[in-house]
């Protein structure tokens, strides 16, 4: 999962870092400073909208489904790992 | 970028904290003395050279975009050859790897600050392509090291080796970044020998070099009988290293598959992953635009980018000492929203205050220590914001992962 989370995030930083590059050297820094916190406020109303609309109880309703979860991901792997 | 990387996870330090007893037991060893010097030197000179290509790169091309490929070339290799390094490097000598690798760098590093002799701006592409390739080698030293460590240290001495190399991963991000980097560039003089003009790019990059080979020389004193596995079982023949590479690469594949359609099932673990990445992705901003706000907007020389990287670094590591206090009381969307909103307070601050300092004093308002002292403030801020959305989310991403749970009891330990 961590490294999926790393290939994320990394795919998502570069068109990042490009545009956010492309826009200072566009707008000056101090415009890009004003949308970069704009934007981070977007960004947290809409983890506070989501985190309502999916509440962490639902996703975690029975102790049983994630334990059958785990054990199906795991039951997958296992063939393909190469100790 | 390792520096920010590493303190994305930053909650580790609280672990390290408690098992700092057997540090100087392990610095009576020789053998183990030598590794940790090598990782000390050579992780410091690598933080230093990606905070060297920052300024660089300004002073070359005034380019925030530019900056930005820079940090892209020094921080993807890490995703990119990471695991199949690992794969590589534990089928290998770790002696011949470490030595291997800190020579490899030491030349593309040397073949770097040659190129800086030549016109700068023509050279830009290979800057990057050299730095993709420091960075990449890089990803080889660092495994190995890992599993050296065990082969030069007691069982019970294990825990305490293994906090020391993150505690020194850490201070070498703080050395390079903050304190080599920016001091060697600010005071070693141009020199002049035989109408060829040596300036303190070229110094430092040419001293790096010289370091790289140092620690090449010092995994070299360890006798490579002090490198041997132990309990290493000779009967059962391993799959070979093509073979096995492959096999790793394609697993991560499937797993990817796997994971991203349980990610999508589990919307809390999806957003955990946003937020997380997010994080990560802002911290690379961080690095990114430092350059910009010292030069452009506070109109200060490029070098006291420090300036901005410090106090950003001391409210990482203090808000993860800080934070899971605040995070169990508050719940993790209410800690999450605070953060967003240092976030949002501290860029909007920044602008706000230069802004603020020109009208107060038009003529000097980029001298006044004030100013100095608000800036860093606000980006004290935006550090310990930063975890306050980091560490809830990758408490949750382990919380809702499968084999998550040992993870998050490791960190309560």
């Amino acid at each position: 999962m961590l490294a999926l989370q790393l290939v994320l995030y990394n795919a998502w930083s570069i068109p990042i870092i490009l545009s956010i590059g492309a826009l200072i050297d566009i707008l000056h820094i101090d415009r890009v400073l004003y949308l970069m916190s704009a934007s981070i406020l977007l960004f947290g109303i809409w983890s506070v909208y989501y985190e309502r609309k999916h509440p962490l109880a639902r996703q975690m309703q029975s102790s049983e489904e994630l334990t059958a979860a785990a054990k199906q991901l795991l039951e997958l792997n296992q063939p393909q790992t190469i100790d | 970028m390792p520096v920010y990387e590493h303190a994305r996870q930053g909650y580790g330090i609280m672990a390290i904290a408690q098992s700092n007893k057997g540090f100087l037991t392990l610095f009576k060893k020789r053998n183990f003395l030598r590794l940790w010097l090598a990782q000390l030197i050579s992780m410091t000179i690598f933080n230093a050279t990606n905070y060297a290509l920052i300024i660089l790169i300004d002073s070359i091309v005034h380019s925030a975009l530019m900056i930005g490929l820079a940090v892209i070339c020094f921080s993807v290799p890490a995703v990119l050859f990471g695991a199949p390094a690992g794969v590589f490097v534990d089928r290998m000598d770790k002696r011949r790897v470490m030595w291997v690798s800190n020579c490899l760098r030491a030349l593309v590093t040397l073949v770097f600050a040659v190129l800086l002799l030549a016109n700068r701006s023509g050279m830009l592409v290979l800057l990057y392509l050299l730095t993709f390739i420091t960075s990449a080698i890089g990803q080889f030293f660092t495994p190995a090291e890992g599993s050296a460590i065990p082969m030069l240290v007691d069982e019970d001495e294990l825990m305490p080796a293994l906090s020391l190399f993150n505690i020194t991963f850490m201070i070498s991000q703080a050395v390079g970044y903050v304190l080599l980097a920016p001091i060697a560039i600010s005071l070693l003089p141009t020199i002049t020998l035989f109408h060829i003009q040596f300036d303190a790019y070229f110094q430092l990059y040419a001293a790096i070099a010289f370091l790289y080979l140092v620690c090449a020389g010092l995994i070299l004193s360890i006798p490579r009988s002090g490198l041997v596995k132990r309990n290493e079982n000779k009967s059962e023949p391993a799959p070979d290293l093509t073979s096995q590479t492959l096999g790793i690469i394609n697993n991560m594949k499937s797993e990817m598959q796997q994971g991203w359609s349980f990610i999508r099932e589990r919307k809390s673990l999806l957003l955990a992953v946003i937020q997380l990445s997010f994080a990560g992705v802002l911290i690379l901003v961080i690095g990114q635009i430092a350059p910009s706000i010292v030069t452009h907007l506070l109109l200060l020389p490029v070098n006291l980018m420090a300036l901005v990287f410090a106090p950003a670094g001391v409210g990482l590591v203090l808000g993860s000492i800080i934070l899971p206090r605040f995070a169990r009381r508050l719940g993790k969307p209410r800690t999450v929203l605070i953060g967003n909103l240092g976030l949002v307070l501290a860029t909007l601050l920044l602008p706000c205050i230069t802004l603020f300092a020109q009208w107060i004093n038009p003529r000097g308002w980029n001298t006044g220590p004030l100013l100095l002292v608000a800036i860093g403030i606000c980006m004290f801020i935006a550090g310990v914001a930063l975890d306050f959305v980091n560490i809830p989310a990758q408490t949750a991403m382990q919380e809702l992962t499968p084999n998550g749970s040992k993870v998050v009891c490791w960190l309560c330990n």
